[in-house]
């Protein structure tokens, strides 16, 4: 096969860096929670990838726990961003907080 | 990770491992359903409901204290350790429920959600302190964050509450991922999640260069996680505006409960499985404590806001369980989980007397809560009994004896010293010097200034008896702090 | 073949992450996190996890961005001024960003080359590899606990998410 497990992981590792640089430069909540979610999707990546190598179907299964905990986490994140568009009627982080640390 | 057939029964899986887990839950659950029958006047019956639960749930646990089992092939572990942390966070969210019951009717968020997320938050930190399986492990910890996200949100009309959640929300979906990303690492470089399998990879330091490098960043990133739900500096941005806006009770439980789990996690990931990389983590763990310490005291010196005072406060406290840990091996690990049942008592206790004093008759906002630093002036002239609980929580936070404080620093530094790391100890002690002056400020304000805003405590019987709880306990460890401390040590070697 | 595959599969995936994180109107986003769990999921197939690269489709593009879509829309959010907003933080942010590229590129270069001297595919996989039988075997026997577990988390997320949002009696 010509494809390589590193060649896999370096896509997971890029993957993950963008969605860290989503969650620090955006300033949208919604965005900062997708962003998030790109961040999921490249552990997920690196699980498949590592199961693919060590021939177990373990990693495979673990991304399905972390498909629910995705879920869990978008469920009640976006209810926070509607308690807090309905509080000050804006999604964006700058607004939202006062920033005094 | 042991194989085990399909169709067994639950008591061969192991299940005695996951019962008090178990039964927190359901009462969760119960107390969800009862909210749903019961008539709007009824309502009062729910903290008690949820003080069932925590009490059952402690009472399994009392009766598997000298058990030992392993459950469900090699995913959650009951030993000493796993039952000393399930009644720490069982005895933090017993007195929690009792602070809550006058809290939450006169905030009116008294519903059965409110009760059921603080027992679901305390599932999810027991099985993080009994994991012994990454999977495992995240999915407490996600339990736990998620209830508390919801909870720190719970007065959904306030912009303060909303802004909590969000900011918690927000930096604990992104601490989660790096945690995942960690524990994705390790299962590439050791091919299973167990602990178990961990240190075989990794216990001994004959594994190679290069899976040592794998592992290294994945401690980093586990690390990361971890040093969010501790509130430790660079990852405590959340902790002030969270502290503040959150309803007070739910305050007193983060700060308390959460904390707890994280250094829980921490002893069984990195002390029990992952010793072997020890002089790594050391290394990055001195210098987060110091940093940590530092900045939680100073910057505590100039809060105007009692509960962003406490905040501080307890990123301070993060930082000398970061000492406790960074000076590891069994006599910092044993200081580390004194330090954690001295936090329980003192830290409830402070919070509990804050979600207790309301503003008096007079003003135009009478009855709401006093969190201004000033409004604790004159307090002692006329509630004597809340003063004078407070004057000791005070001087419990700032270590002076003879207090549950004073002995769990005197511990964390003597282990510091003890595993040679006297410049650590030093800084430590020289912290909470500093840190004397602004607790000491609010008790100097409640006995040596006059009364400026009126203010009243609140005459809930569950509070008191709360409160009354705290303070015994916080002068019992300070009194009789040796058998506490061999409970401590015996519990950490239960885990080596 | 595969590597054709896994070349379009992995630029696509890469493209629409970026697109996700640079556009200003949160409905672009979303969109383009749906492209981006759909390349991840060829990925899957590629790497023979054909159950994980169904429910990948299903759950979370069919699902979870979904319920962000609804979101957008039911707020009508608009596009922001910029994208990326400047000040001292977010520079510190930025430099934060690019260190932990950094130590991620050098990871993986690191085990590409010598993490476990093993470059090819270790473990040949049967024809069975990434089924729902051997993805619900392993489910239903070793994760049993962890399975259950998440039952929990979900219920809290969803008395947790109504709790917030419901509106007062």
């Amino acid at each position: 096969m010509g494809v390589t497990v590193s060649q896999y992981l370096a896509v997971s590792a890029l993957l993950f860096a963008i969605g860290v640089a989503g969650v620090l430069l955006r300033r949208n909540m919604l965005v900062v929670l997708m962003s998030v979610e790109l961040m999921l999707n490249a552990a997920n990546l690196a699980f498949v990838t590592f199961a693919r190598m060590l021939g177990g179907v373990e990693g495979q299964v673990i991304v399905l726990f972390v498909m629910a905990v995705a879920a869990a986490e978008v469920a009640v994140g976006l209810a926070i961003v509607l308690v807090v568009f309905r509080t000050g009627e804006t999604t964006n982080v700058e607004d939202v907080s006062s920033m005094k640390w | 990770m042991n194989e085990y057939a399909l169709g067994q029964g639950l008591w061969e899986m192991g299940f005695a491992a996951a019962v008090p887990f178990t039964l927190v839950a359901l009462s969760a659950m119960a107390v969800l359903l009862a909210d749903l029958w019961l008539l709007p006047s009824q309502k009062r019956a729910l903290p008690w409901a949820a003080l069932a639960g925590v009490l059952l749930s402690a009472a399994s646990v009392a009766f598997l204290w000298n058990e030992e089992a392993t459950g469900f092939g090699g995913a959650i572990r009951l030993d000493r350790f796993s039952a000393f942390f399930a009644m720490v966070f069982l005895l933090g969210t017993g007195l929690v429920v009792l602070l809550s019951s006058a809290y939450a009717r006169r905030e009116g968020v008294e519903r059965g959600e409110y009760y059921a997320l603080l027992l679901f938050g305390t599932s999810g930190a027991m099985l993080m302190a009994s994991a012994v399986e990454l999977v495992t492990f995240f999915l407490g910890l996600e339990i736990l964050s998620v209830s508390l996200y919801v909870l720190s949100g719970f007065f959904r009309q306030r912009p303060a509450s909303a802004e909590a959640a969000a900011k918690y929300f927000i930096l604990g979906a992104f601490a989660s991922a790096f945690l995942l990303y960690g524990i994705a690492l390790f299962y590439g470089a050791s091919g299973s999640t167990t602990y178990a399998a961990l240190r075989e990879s990794f216990g001994s330091a004959a594994f190679p260069y290069s899976h040592g490098l794998l592992a290294l960043a994945a401690s980093g990133l586990l690390l990361i996680g971890l040093a969010f739900k501790l509130g430790a500096v660079p990852f405590h941005m959340w902790v002030p505006d969270t502290y503040e806006g959150a309803p007070t009770t739910i305050t007193a439980y983060m700060s308390v409960v959460s904390k707890a789990a994280a250094a829980a996690a921490f002893i069984r990931v990195f002390g029990a499985s992952l010793s072997s990389l020890q002089q790594d983590t050391s290394a990055v763990l001195w210098v987060l404590a110091v940093v940590t310490m530092t900045l939680g005291n100073v910057v505590a010196i100039a809060q105007t806001n009692i509960k962003r005072m406490l905040a501080y406060s307890s990123i301070a406290h993060a930082g000398y369980l970061l000492v406790a840990l960074t000076a590891a091996g069994e006599a910092g690990y044993s200081s580390v989980l004194f330090y954690v049942l001295a936090y329980v008592f003192m830290t409830l206790g402070a919070f509990g007397v804050v979600s207790l004093v309301r503003k008096g008759e007079g003003g135009a906002d009478a009855g709401a809560e006093a969190l201004d630093i000033s409004h604790y002036s004159g307090l002692a002239g006329r509630h004597g009994l809340l003063a004078a609980a407070m004057a000791v929580f005070m001087v419990s936070l700032s270590g002076i004896p003879p207090t549950a404080g004073f002995f769990a620093k005197f511990y964390v530094f003597s282990a510091a010293v003890r595993a040679g790391e006297v410049g650590l100890a030093i800084i430590g002690v020289l912290n909470s010097l500093v840190s004397v002056y602004f607790y000491m400020r609010i008790v100097f304000l409640m006995y040596m200034k006059e009364e400026t805003v009126p203010v009243r405590g609140s005459r809930s019987r569950a509070g008191w008896v709360a409160l009354a709880a705290c303070v015994l306990g916080t002068l019992l460890l300070g009194v009789l702090p040796s058998s506490f401390a061999r409970l401590a040590t015996e519990s950490i070697a239960s885990i080596f | 073949m595969t590597t054709l595959l896994f070349v379009l599969g992995s630029i696509a995936a890469i493209v629409s992450a970026l697109s996700v994180v640079t556009r200003r109107n949160p409905v672009h986003s979303a969109l383009s996190l749906i492209v981006c769990l759909l390349s991840v999921a060829l990925l899957f197939l590629l790497l023979g996890a054909q159950f994980v690269a169904a429910i990948q489709v299903i759950v979370y593009a069919g699902a979870i961005v979904v319920l962000f879509l609804f979101v957008v829309m039911l707020l009508n959010v608009k596009d922001e001024s910029a994208v990326f907003h400047s000040g001292i933080a977010q520079k510190l942010a930025a430099l934060a960003l690019v260190f932990v590229i950094l130590v991620q590129v050098v990871l993986v270069a690191v085990a590409g080359a010598t993490w476990l001297g093993k470059e090819q595919w270790l473990a040949a996989t049967g024809l069975s590899f990434g089924t729902v039988q051997s993805v619900g075997r392993e489910l239903f026997a070793r994760y049993l606990f962890q399975f259950e577990v998440v039952s929990v988390l979900l219920l809290v997320a969803i008395v947790g998410a109504v709790t917030l949002v419901k509106k007062k009696q």
